[in-house]
């Protein structure tokens, strides 16, 4: 409880500085006036939009990322030696910053979903990518060990050995790169994209709005953290008795 | 080094040089456009053309320089700031709930708001540099201080250490490897944050000149531009992982 | 008798000295939110300077708490403890801990010579004198070679060697060890006895020592406290009279050793 203690206090300190006019200031709001724009962009349904846009944008990248980051972290796992051989190419790309991309996104796909799906895909498929083979190549010994006493074939070798202890960590992948992707859609919304939550906290910006630009700060956090907790709940749950991959 | 890891090595850079050489059929035959993707002979050329006239050491300098100057300043106030909250039982149960929130917040968010206070300028962008960099550097040193093993602090009392003691000798290394993740982290977001306010403010740097190359499809710049910024990504990262690796070695 | 068959330095008036440490009706109870908890019941007990004291019980008799007391990490709630005169109630460099879980005791990152320094550091010995201070310190717990090595690469017997190393940097007046082997094969803890009988001789250092182990309590003591119960009493104090130095096979074999055996074995907890 003592940890609401310092943004209630804060909260309403600046209010209470606003409302005294003891700071005067068109880019400060007061945090009724921050709730009161929030309020208005919900209702004319403008952060509902652009909520939408930019979850759609992270969802689709990081689904695209994800596959071929898992795809290639598996293949990468399973065979030793692609994965040796991968590893300079991995470790050269890797480094390129994500918002680099964002000129060749705008020359390929122009302004929309394209250049924000693309420069969300390329950042999440490498956590995931290095996540998935690091859990594949861990296996533990005795399980591949015992598939091959079995006599399993790949297929199902993959199936039901390598796949159900890959799971837990799969999903640390996801978990990470959702926050990624969301953190990524704002950022290049933010950069150049004229959709979404991003663009519409530079839209406020731009046309002198500080009270709906700060109410769509709050949102863009609000959000992060909900689908951060929401995520770590959802593992805790179906994975917290599996395994310790958190 | 053995012959495995040297063949691996070759390996591996033969597999660089394949990928490069699939780009450049691709852009030979015309498969793609070279607006999209231009030959790498031509990106090569503009490498050089703008490491001759000067233009490319400029903007690796300013991108490169500001990044590293907002991140020693984020390390240095974060680390600070981390070990005052970290050490005290009630700062952290005050602080820490809040700082959990503003965990997850894209630190390009404050961008706008930099923006709006300080305008498209070079005090924008450095602000923006070090406050987004100051968050994991933070967050990092106060979960490091918290997974210092608590025996080591009876230890301590034992052996009636000082307060300087404890925290130098005790506390600071054994929050190490956290911190050290924190800077790794940090390190990515001042790379990330020069880029995209450069981009947003057209203040000099490697931002500002892919974005202008892109407006003018000269591809071949912008190709450049980007593997400059793979490239001081890469060092950076690097170096880190050295420093680490000398710094842990205990751990090894 | 026994002053007289000590092979030491002490003098025969050893025993007429004041104790050292004194318990003296020591209670420590703990609240909880159905009442309170007692975990150390009317424990009096007084230790003899230069005495090598083994405390035995069963777990949860309260011994390591006597030993956090007596080294200044705990307050009793009830009673008092006197040290060289002075009531103890903070740890001290004289009175040395060595913990049971070693390795969370030593620090990772510096070295076994870098270990035995942080003692020396906070000391008042002069810097000059550090460097061969650590070097006969390691050599008598037999580390020396190790001197660079970290922790993590040290196996567990050398990892207490090293603790206990430290805390002789330290210069005590008393050690007080808190089953210290209990985590270590038989044959590595049979060595550790013997070292730390020897340092205890040498150095004339008061030891008190906890363990499980009753063959352990009557090998290395010169008497043995048999504690037992919620809460935690002292229910025995033998006088352990076997001759020093004491040998891994014969003082084994001696009548008087298995007599003492037998005695202290009515104070252990049965299992059920």
């Amino acid at each position: 409880m003592r940890g609401l203690v310092l943004p209630a206090f804060a909260i309403a300190f600046w209010e209470g500085v606003g409302q005294a006019r003891l700071i005067q200031s068109d880019m400060m709001s007061r945090p009724s006036e921050i709730a009161w724009a929030a309020f208005a962009a919900l209702r004319d349904g403008s952060m509902l939009l652009a909520t939408g846009q930019t979850i759609a944008t992270a969802l689709v990248g990081l689904l695209i990322g994800s596959a071929i980051g898992i795809s290639l972290g598996a293949w990468f796992g399973l065979s030793s030696l692609a994965g040796r051989l991968s590893t300079i190419a991995v470790e050269l790309f890797r480094p390129i910053p994500s918002v680099a991309l964002i000129p060749i996104a705008m020359l390929v796909f122009g302004f929309g979903f394209g250049m924000g799906i693309s420069i969300v895909a390329f950042a999440c498929m490498w956590p995931a990518l290095i996540i998935t083979q690091t859990a594949v190549r861990e296996v533990p010994r005795e399980l591949m060990e015992v598939a091959r006493g079995l006599e399993l074939k790949w297929g199902s070798r993959l199936f039901h050995i390598v796949l159900p202890d890959v799971v837990p960590d799969l999903f640390t992948a996801l978990r990470l790169g959702a926050g990624i992707s969301l953190i990524v859609a704002v950022t290049v919304e933010i950069t150049a994209n004229p959709l979404g939550l991003g663009y519409a906290l530079v839209v406020a910006q731009e046309t002198l709005h500080p009270a709906t630009m700060y109410a769509y700060l709050v949102w863009i956090g609000l959000m992060g953290w909900v689908l951060n907790a929401g995520l770590l709940q959802a593992q805790k749950r179906w994975f917290g008795r599996w395994s310790s991959a958190a | 080094m053995t012959m495995g890891r040297i063949s691996e090595t070759l390996g591996g850079i033969a597999v660089v040089l394949a990928l490069l050489g699939l780009w450049s059929l691709v852009t030979a035959f015309g498969l793609v456009s070279p607006v999209f993707l231009p030959p790498v002979g031509d990106i090569l050329r503009a490498l050089v053309d703008l490491a001759e006239d000067g233009s490319l050491a400029r903007a690796v300098i300013g991108t490169g320089g500001r990044m590293l100057l907002g991140f020693g300043l984020a390390s240095l106030v974060g680390c600070g700031l981390g070990l005052l909250t970290g050490l005290s039982l009630r700062a952290r149960a005050y602080v820490e709930p809040s700082l959990e929130f503003l965990r997850p917040l894209p630190a390009s968010a404050i961008i706008p708001v930099a923006v709006m206070f300080l305008g498209l300028t070079k005090t924008m962008i450095f602000s923006v540099i070090v406050f987004g960099s100051l968050w994991p550097i933070l967050l990092a040193t106060i979960q490091g201080i918290r997974s210092v093993e608590p025996r080591l602090f009876e230890m301590a009392r034992t052996m009636e250490l000082s307060h300087r003691t404890v925290i130098v000798s005790i506390v600071l290394p054994g929050a190490l490897p956290d911190i050290f993740a924190g800077l790794r982290l940090a390190m990515t977001v001042s790379l990330i944050l020069a880029v995209v306010t450069e981009m947003m403010s057209g203040e000099p740097g490697l931002g500002a000149t892919i974005l202008q190359a892109a407006r003018s499809f000269r591809s071949p710049e912008l190709f450049a531009g980007v593997f400059m910024l793979g490239a001081i990504g890469f060092c950076t990262s690097t170096a880190m992982e050295v420093a680490q690796r000398y710094l842990l070695r205990w751990r090894f | 008798m026994k002053a007289a068959l000590r092979h030491d330095m002490r003098q025969p008036e050893v025993a007429a000295r004041p104790p050292i440490l004194s318990l003296d009706k020591v209670g420590l109870s703990v609240p909880l939110p159905s009442g309170r908890l007692d975990i150390l019941d009317n424990v009096s007990l007084d230790v003899r300077d230069g005495e090598f004291l083994s405390i035995i019980g069963g777990s949860g008799c309260g011994k390591t708490t006597l030993l956090r007391l007596v080294g200044g990490l705990s307050v009793p709630t009830s009673g008092k403890i006197t040290f060289e005169g002075a009531a103890v109630d903070r740890p001290s460099r004289k009175r040395a801990v060595v913990f049971q879980d070693y390795t969370k005791a030593l620090l990772p990152w510096r070295t076994v010579a870098g270990n035995v320094k942080l003692a020396l550091t906070s000391g008042r010995s002069p810097p000059e004198t550090h460097e061969a201070t650590i070097e006969r310190l390691l050599r008598q717990v037999g580390l020396l070679d190790a001197a660079d090595r970290f922790p993590r690469q040290l196996s567990g017997g050398m990892q207490q060697r090293l603790q206990i190393a430290r805390c002789l940097a330290l210069e005590p007046r008393m050690l007080l060890m808190d089953e210290p082997f209990g985590a270590l094969d038989a044959i590595t803890r049979q060595n550790l006895q013997d070292e730390v009988s020897r340092l205890a001789s040498e150095t004339g250092m008061t030891v008190i020592f906890i363990t499980h182990d009753i063959e352990e309590a009557v090998y290395l003591g010169d008497r043995v406290v048999a504690m037992e119960g919620r809460p935690g009493r002292i229910s025995a104090v033998l006088d352990i009279d076997l001759p020093r130095p004491r040998n891994q096979l014969t003082t084994r074999e001696d009548e008087k050793f298995l007599c003492y055996r037998h005695e202290l074995f009515k104070y252990l907890p049965r299992a059920h």
